[in-house]
């Protein structure tokens, strides 16, 4: 690529003039949109204010009154159960002064009440009682002190997501050809139900938030990335037979090490919207080999019961890894598993990472989870630590330089369009990055 | 945890120095590189234990940090030190300042001792300063104590983290 071509323009918020599509060319993107605050802060209202952000699942609020915290990029929100039973979201922040009113990530409430002068709200934000009313008889803003209210909360199966947009597509079809990630999750389940328990594991790198989506759907990375860690793996290929913990964690190290030939038989599948995923993933026992133990026999019969055997195959052959609903959600239906990215800065980002129990299933499988997370997405993990510093590596190589562009074009040739909505591609093709970019091009095209 | 488990013992003098001076030895194999050694202080089936939450008290029905067997240790311990350990390149240095050593529990077969760690680490132009109230599980051998397990309390575990490649 040619090293001298001129920047383009930096963002002007209030601008209409601006156009993003110099930035994200079909085969390379400029590295300012990793870089710039401008871009940031146009990210910030064109991308997480308006696209359906997840927030959060409904398991984590089960009751009338019950709350959480959640972001919407830099938007820190209260996720509130309302007295219907229905979700409502306002931003944390007192309409007074502007204090943080909630400060607890999880809780619940009868109503909030401000810190710093009193003023209390109800469940839905409207304003319920503030000291010395009588003083505000002659304010012109005496109409409304309620908190600001986010537009749009809508659940899909269990799932919130949020949008301060008016205009936002119905989730439904905003989730599109992902919402089939969701479902696998749920149907999983022999209850039908998740539960959000075993906490959240958060890491946090020095990097801009769109290096963590597209590395989660990067094929030839891994063997160079982890490279270490499956090289120790393959001294002790014995220790992938072991029980509980060690053979599980010894399986994820070695899967790492696949060859490009094999990672090319995992098949990539992008769909409108930037919502991408890896299919075809735990075939011949990648990742994890098919199981037969009392365990996984008891579940399989659970969930017959549920679904009958015919639902049960079709629903346990789901084989994708890691399902994007972009711009913020990485999900694993097989593991029960979610990775929430939330940017803090143009270069850095806070990805938290938890799993759920399925209601009906054995224990163990819960067990399951919750140490395929911690290989995955600890801060401690082998893996996700050797992540963390390449996005920092490319963070700084792309903050300075004189080479602005970042090339996308592996395996530009074979993209093939399976429906006017959905792409198709072999496992080292670029296309789930571009793909995602393309999204990222739409959004930040909408006008002001 | 139960805060009576937390209740140290009456004083003694020669088996704190002891403990003392094999926490001591094990933070300075740290500090000088040696995990292999340091290794070779946890017995065959000794557990490493960063909890993820403040009074944790399960391993396998809640979200670790770090939750190793020894197996995951030797991993760890040898993926720490294989030239493609990005996050490890360059090595980092650090500094173990164990203290406030108190016997917890004492049998013939083993100790509960509690430490605490302040751990200052440092790698590419960044330091990073660790506190950590700290358990270990001794037991006595021939050739010595054997640690049994360790359990890792770091003061900001719940709190975002970067990632580590270092050894507490």
């Amino acid at each position: 690529m040619p090293a001298t071509s001129a920047p383009p323009p930096s963002p002007d918020c209030a601008s209409t003039a601006w156009d993003a599509s110099a930035w994200v060319q079909p085969h390379r993107v400029h590295r300012s949109i990793y870089t710039d605050r401008a871009v940031f802060a146009l990210e910030q209202e064109r991308i997480f204010q308006r696209a359906w952000v997840y927030v959060g699942h409904e398991s984590e609020l089960p009751e009338p009154g019950d709350h959480i915290l959640a972001h919407m990029g830099t938007q820190e929100i209260v996720l509130v159960r309302q007295t219907d039973g229905s979700l409502a979201a306002f931003e944390n922040r007192c309409s007074h002064r502007g204090a943080r009113l909630v400060v607890q990530p999880q809780g619940h409430a009868r109503q909030f009440t401000c810190a710093y002068h009193a003023w209390s709200f109800q469940l839905d934000g409207q304003l319920q009682a503030m000291p010395l009313p009588q003083g505000y008889a002659d304010s012109p803003a005496k109409a409304d002190k309620s908190l600001t209210r986010i537009r749009q909360v809508q659940s899909y199966r269990g799932f919130i997501f949020a949008s301060h947009s008016e205009q936002a597509p119905p989730l439904k079809d905003f989730l599109g050809g992902l919402a089939s990630a969701l479902d696998n999750m749920v149907d999983r389940s022999p209850s039908g139900r998740l539960v959000q328990t075993g906490g959240k594991l958060r890491m946090l790198y020095q990097g801009n938030w769109k290096l963590f989506m597209e590395n989660a759907v990067d094929l030839v990375h891994p063997m160079f990335v982890h490279g270490g860690a499956v090289a120790v793996a393959r001294q002790h290929p014995e220790w992938a037979a072991h029980d509980g913990v060690t053979g599980q964690t010894t399986q994820m190290l070695l899967a790492n090490g696949l060859k490009l030939s094999e990672w090319d038989g995992v098949e990539l599948h992008a769909h409108a919207g930037g919502h991408v995923y890896m299919g075809g993933f735990y075939r011949g026992g990648v990742i994890a080999p098919a199981r037969v133990d009392p365990v996984f026999e008891a579940y399989t019969s659970a969930l017959t019961e549920r679904h009958g055997a015919e639902k049960t195959q079709a629903v346990l052959a789901v084989d994708r890894f890691n399902n994007l609903i972009w711009p913020n959600l990485s999900v694993n239906s097989r593991f029960q598993t979610v990775r929430m990215v939330q940017p803090l800065g143009v270069d850095q980002t806070l990805v938290t990472s938890y799993c759920f129990a399925m209601e009906g299933a054995p224990p163990e499988m819960h067990a399951l989870s919750l140490r395929f997370l911690n290989t995955a997405s600890s801060p401690g993990s082998l893996v996700a630590s050797d992540d963390l510093e390449i996005f920092e590596r490319c963070q700084q190589g792309l903050t300075e330089g004189l080479n602005d562009w970042i090339d996308t074009s592996r395996g530009l040739g074979g993209d093939q369009a399976q429906s006017p909505s959905h792409w198709r591609a072999p496992g080292t093709s670029e296309l789930p990055i571009r793909h995602q970019l393309q999204a990222w091009l739409q959004w930040m095209r909408q006008p002001a | 945890m139960n805060t009576t488990a937390h209740t140290p013992l009456p004083f003694d003098a020669t088996l704190t120095q002891e403990l003392t001076h094999f926490l001591a030895l094990e933070a300075h194999l740290l500090d000088t590189h040696r995990l292999d050694a340091w290794l070779d202080l946890y017995a065959e089936d000794a557990s490493y234990w960063v909890p993820l939450v403040q009074g944790q008290t399960d391993p396998f029905e809640h979200s670790s940090i770090i939750h190793d067997d020894r197996t995951l240790l030797a991993i760890r311990v040898a993926q720490y030190s294989h030239p493609r350990a990005h996050a490890r390149l360059p090595a980092t240095r650090t500094c173990h300042q164990v203290g406030n050593v108190l016997v917890l529990e004492q049998t013939d077969a083993f100790v509960r001792v509690a430490s605490t760690l302040t751990l200052v680490e440092y790698r590419q132009g960044r330091q990073r300063l660790w506190g950590a109230l700290v358990e270990h599980r001794l037991r006595r051998t021939p050739q010595g104590w054997m640690i049994a397990a360790k359990r890792i309390d770091l003061i900001n575990a719940e709190a975002e983290l970067d990632g580590i490649s270092i050894l507490f």
